[in-house]
């Protein structure tokens, strides 16, 4: 009996697999305004989305294990550890040559939160370095939100914040949305 | 606001307080202040929309009710001068009119609701469409409101004003009294479809404090939030991570996400209405019940009898029986039943108003093909079972399992399951996913990859899981209880202090064991985006 | 009669309720007894029997830095740190308010390392901060300014609803400081007195904007009010620590602050020599926060300058007040030879700080 009953379910999935097909297009359109109510935790692994900083064959982005970018990047110029008060969790800094890179723990795991540009021998891969100009950077990222002296553009969970000084860019900084 | 806010029960509380030491001529004022305000403190835009359809609903009603009066008084006045071919179809017209006027109101209403649920549903589809021709235009989203609860009171008044059409019974002729029936906050949220007839009763009647129907109501709220809090919301982490991550968790994973979704919604549901209905009942009204044990049910379509029944009935009185009878479903039928033959022609109705039926029960759960299909799916297995009931039949006679126990047990399981796959459509995030994914369980099932410390990794530690089997085992022993008597009712026949004591414990498990407050998702009730 | 009866066990039923709810709350509040004792730094201000000349308040760079007692010892100073972990600006404002229901001091001193936040910030630092304050408009007011999204007064009100999941991971301190709580700190002043040298500290970052942010501005005014009001000096500091770094954009602000509202403001980085202080012994953690040799020459100094530039009495003749700061001492001597002790035998501290396990 049981087999059987097994039998009607895959007959009928396959059946409404093939009545499926013939509606096709709409497979995929499954619009999240009525796919559950429910606001889930994503798991940090599976968001590596938003703006990411790439070099040297690597791509760096916020949220990321710290772990995985050390793996590829190797050891930093500079590290630098301190408790937060409290301790609230051990915040790192690591320094490489041309761009530092800071983490934060969640559940005993070091995730990347911020990695800022230090010199112009780095760029975004739209392009955008140390001493591009404000023209340049809209080209690049459009508008973006302006707050003080720096243009902030953000996408999914990462920050993208442009400071400049006068027309030209000083600090470009990749955050993670907290 | 959600029920399990802490405004909402002090909402509750102060409304409870408020509602007895009033004079009782003003209970139901106080009632209908108290869901505008409830409505109004969610988004006030909201406000728009419930007026719109109270007030139409309830000026239609009385204009259909006019046409009626007129009718009768016409009749009565020509009686003698009227032939019988004269009254028919004096009648005729009559009806006209009042079809012309629930149309209007069907359409202005419905339109409201179908425009505000399904237009980006739509769009999305065009450009789905589009892009299939190849074209690479594409429509942007619509940024819509959409009222909590929209779904349920636009059913709600719908229903009414079918019945008033069909003369089932008198429009109410008071716009407060009507407008508090649309509004009644406990229901706005999720429901249940209540019809007017039922509520009225109890709805605008004057209260006196009872101390065993306060109890009852209170108990019942906590049981509720009991549901939701203890298990439902702890739950939610797990299937989350589940559903979000279907690379990571297929085989038996997706059958562990198929039970445990089953048993959250199920919390999750039965627990909102049974707060829906508790505060209602604390104050001495009477609410349809939604759920009658629906786990319990042998098969699909009895599993749907008792599983969010006013929402079956509303789809069985108001879809179901006038596509079945209308005229060109009549006509459908006589003509298939010419071509076809008997047999297959006396379904085709029948098939086609289910069809429909489910096609938006469908729709109705959610603007996606997810639910569609999911509405869809439900269609074919009833269909399917009602066509291999001689099978069945024979089968039961044959091997006379028909009333056995563990026959019934094996019955109640594979519903379960059966649903529980079927429901599957609801999780994943599209369509073909949730095929990839029961199909992945079917031909993967490994049960030994639950063995591993995964179990742990899903956000749900040991003591959740202890907690969470208690909640389960407490949940069914409760259920096994209610059939013969209400739990409640029990425990008020005991001495005073025992019933007291398991009020407390109910109490002090939901603070304690409740998954509230931070670190922990804040899951909105699933129902109330309907 | 049944009329009667049903009252009586429906109130009996409310005080049942009402008072299991209350133990289940002191079981599962967290007690900052051992580890994290930042929370119960708060609450220990209440049991002071004296008042003090001096207060300190705002975040770590107060209660890791200056030690009360030494200013005793030296100076004859009484005074009381009410500091916290990241406290913000306006929880050091509503500190202090609290602080005047109690006391009015001669000075304030107050560390401006926090203006860098304008916005609430963290909840477990509101909770370290706030939960053990008694309550009071102030208490109601800090938490509203320092409420994040996710929080609600209510759960402050009832830490229970907030705390109610500890129910699983209890442990025996729970019970043993049910309801009272041991000394962990020394007039405020938190002893640590193991050693971490100075650490390489990364480039600070470049900042769009390093106007301090209104809202924690107006926070810094209201305090000078509040002092003004009172005939309370407030002296502004930053106390001598390199690292979180105190950008030269921000002390240009607070110069300005200082001598448009006829304050004192010392940036005690510059100082650093002349205070003695050595970064390769005095900080326990690499340069974030003073040990209790950095802590004491800290306060020596502060002592001498607050001696020369204020009109401080010197208690040491009173017999009541000696009496007090005897037992301080005492408690304080033991600390610190515990702490030795520990550094010693393990060569490093195992009931303080970080590595402390709660029972």
């Amino acid at each position: 009996m049981k087999k059987s009953f097994k039998k009607v379910i895959l007959t009928a999935v396959c059946a409404c697999m093939m009545a499926f097909t013939a509606v096709g297009c709409g497979g995929d359109s499954g619009s999240d305004t009525g796919n559950n109510a429910q606001t889930g935790q994503i798991d940090k692994a599976e968001s590596l989305s938003g703006y990411y900083f790439a070099t040297g064959g690597t791509n760096i982005y916020v949220n990321q294990k710290m772990e995985d970018v050390l793996s590829s990047l190797g050891e930093p110029v500079q590290y630098f550890e301190s408790e937060s008060c409290a301790y609230q969790g051990m915040d790192k800094t690591y320094t490489y040559n041309s761009f530092i890179i800071k983490t934060y723990p969640e559940n005993d795991v070091d995730y990347v939160l911020s990695v800022s540009l230090r010199d112009d021998t780095v760029q975004t891969p739209e392009g955008i370095a140390i001493g591009s100009s404000k023209s340049d950077v809209t080209t690049a990222y459009g508008a973006g939100e302006e707050s003080g002296s720096a243009l902030v553009y953000t996408k999914d969970q990462s920050r993208l914040t442009i400071i400049f000084d006068g027309d030209s860019v000083t600090s470009i900084e990749y955050s993670a949305v907290q | 606001m959600l029920f399990t806010s802490y405004s909402f029960i002090a909402f509750i509380s102060l409304l409870f307080l408020l509602y007895y030491i009033i004079p009782k001529k003003g209970q139901w004022p106080l009632l209908l202040f108290a869901s505008y305000l409830f409505y109004f403190l969610c988004d006030w835009r909201y406000l728009i929309f419930i007026t719109v359809t109270s007030v139409s609903t309830y000026l239609f009603g009385i204009a259909i009710d006019k046409v009626n009066v007129r009718q009768d008084e016409y009749i009565k006045e020509h009686k003698k001068e009227l032939s019988k071919e004269d009254k028919k179809i004096y009648k005729a017209g009559m009806k006209k009119k009042r079809f012309r006027l629930i149309l209007m109101c069907l359409v202005l209403n419905i339109g409201i609701l179908a425009v505000i649920k399904y237009t980006n549903f739509t769009i999305n589809n065009i450009n789905g469409i589009m892009h299939a021709f190849g074209s690479d235009n594409t429509i942007g989203f619509v940024d819509i409101i959409i009222p909590m609860g929209i779904s349920f009171y636009t059913f709600q008044s719908m229903g009414y004003i079918i019945d008033v059409y069909r003369g089932t019974y008198k429009p109410e002729r008071n716009i407060f009294k009507f407008a508090l029936f649309v509004s009644f906050f406990p229901q706005l949220v999720q429901g249940p479809i209540s019809r007017f007839n039922d509520l009225s009763k109890t709805l605008y009647a004057e209260h006196k404090f009872d101390i065993k129907v306060f109890t009852f109501g209170v108990q019942r709220i906590l049981w509720g939030f009991f549901k939701k809090l203890v298990i439902a919301d702890r739950i939610v982490v797990a299937i989350n991570i589940l559903k979000d991550n279907p690379e990571q968790y297929g085989g038996a994973y997706v059958f562990v996400l198929m039970m445990f979704y089953a048993f959250q919604l199920y919390a999750d549901f039965t627990g909102g209405i049974d707060i829906t209905i508790g505060v209602a009942e604390a104050m001495g009204i009477t609410v349809a019940e939604n759920f009658n044990r629906p786990f319990f049910s042998k098969n699909i379509k009895e599993y749907w009898n008792r599983w969010h029944i006013t929402m079956g009935t509303w789809f069985t009185d108001y879809i179901f029986y006038p596509i079945s009878v209308c005229k060109p479903m009549l006509k459908l039928s006589k003509a298939s039943r010419k071509h076809l033959g008997e047999v297959i022609g006396k379904r085709v109705p029948v098939y086609l108003s289910a069809f429909v039926v489910w096609f938006t029960t469908g729709l109705w759960h959610g603007a996606s093909w997810n639910f569609i299909v999911w509405g869809l799916m439900n269609f074919v297995v009833i269909m399917i079972s009602q066509e291999l009931k001689p099978l069945y039949v024979r089968f039961h006679n044959r091997f006379n399992v028909d009333g056995k126990r563990w026959y019934d047990g094996f019955q109640v399981i594979r519903t379960v399951l059966l649903m529980s796959a079927i429901r599957m459509f609801d999780v994943y995030r599209d369509v073909p996913l949730t095929f990839k994914m029961v199909w992945n369980m079917v031909t993967d099932f490994r049960i030994s990859s639950l063995w591993s410390s995964t179990m742990l990794n899903l956000g749900l530690d040991i003591a959740d899981y202890i907690i969470l089997f208690a909640g389960l085992i407490i949940l069914f022993t409760v259920s096994m209880l209610q059939r013969r008597k209400a739990v409640r009712e029990r425990l008020w026949d005991k001495p005073a202090v025992l019933n007291c004591f398991v009020t407390w414990l109910l109490l002090i498990s939901i603070v304690l064991f409740g998954a509230y407050s931070i670190g922990y998702d804040s899951a909105q009730f699933i129902y109330n985006q309907f | 009669m049944k009329k009667r009866k049903i009252r009586i066990i429906i109130a009996l039923f409310l005080v049942f309720t009402i008072v299991s709810m209350w133990l289940l709350q002191r079981l599962v509040v967290p007690k900052y007894n051992k580890g994290i004792v930042e929370g119960a730094f708060a609450a220990e201000y209440y049991e002071e029997t004296t008042d003090h000349d001096v207060i300190f308040i705002g975040d770590c760079e107060v209660y890791e830095n200056f030690s009360p007692i030494t200013l005793w010892q030296e100076y004859g100073i009484t005074s009381y740190i009410r500091g916290g972990a990241q406290q913000l600006v306006w929880q050091s404002y509503y500190q202090l308010e609290d602080t005047l229901r109690y006391e009015t001091p001669e000075i304030v001193v107050f560390n401006v390392l926090s203006l860098k936040y304008n916005e609430p910030q963290s909840e477990s630092y509101n909770r370290m901060n706030i939960d053990s304050m008694r309550w009071s408009s102030s208490k109601y007011n800090a938490i509203k300014a320092s409420m994040t999204e996710d929080e609600s007064m209510i759960e402050y009100m009832f830490p229970l609803l907030r705390y109610h999941s500890r129910i699983l991971d209890l442990t025996a301190d729970d019970f043993k400081y049910m309801f009272s709580s041991e000394k962990v700190t020394h007039n405020g002043y938190y002893m640590r007195v193991d050693v971490k040298p100075e650490g390489d500290f990364p480039e600070p970052d470049i900042l769009a904007d390093y106007t301090f942010g209104e809202n924690a501005m107006s926070y810094l005014d209201k305090m000078t009010e509040l002092c003004k009001e009172n005939g309370i000096e407030l002296i502004l500091i930053k106390a001598p620590i390199k690292w979180p770094y105190w950008y030269p954009e921000w002390d240009e602000q607070m110069v300005e602050y200082a001598e448009e509202n006829d304050l004192v403001y010392i940036n005690m980085i510059e100082l650093a020599d002349e205070i003695g202080l050595d970064y390769s012994t005095d900080t326990y953690d690499a340069g974030l926060h003073l040990n209790l040799s950095g802590a004491e020459k800290l306060s020596k100094y502060f002592g001498e300058y607050l001696v020369e530039n204020y009109d401080l009495e010197d208690h040491r003749n009173d017999e009541e007040l000696c009496k007090v700061y005897q037992e301080k001492i005492d408690f304080y001597n033991d600390m610190k030879e515990q702490q030795y002790y520990e550094l010693e035998t393990y060569g490093k501290l195992i009931s303080f700080g970080a590595e402390a396990i709660e029972d």
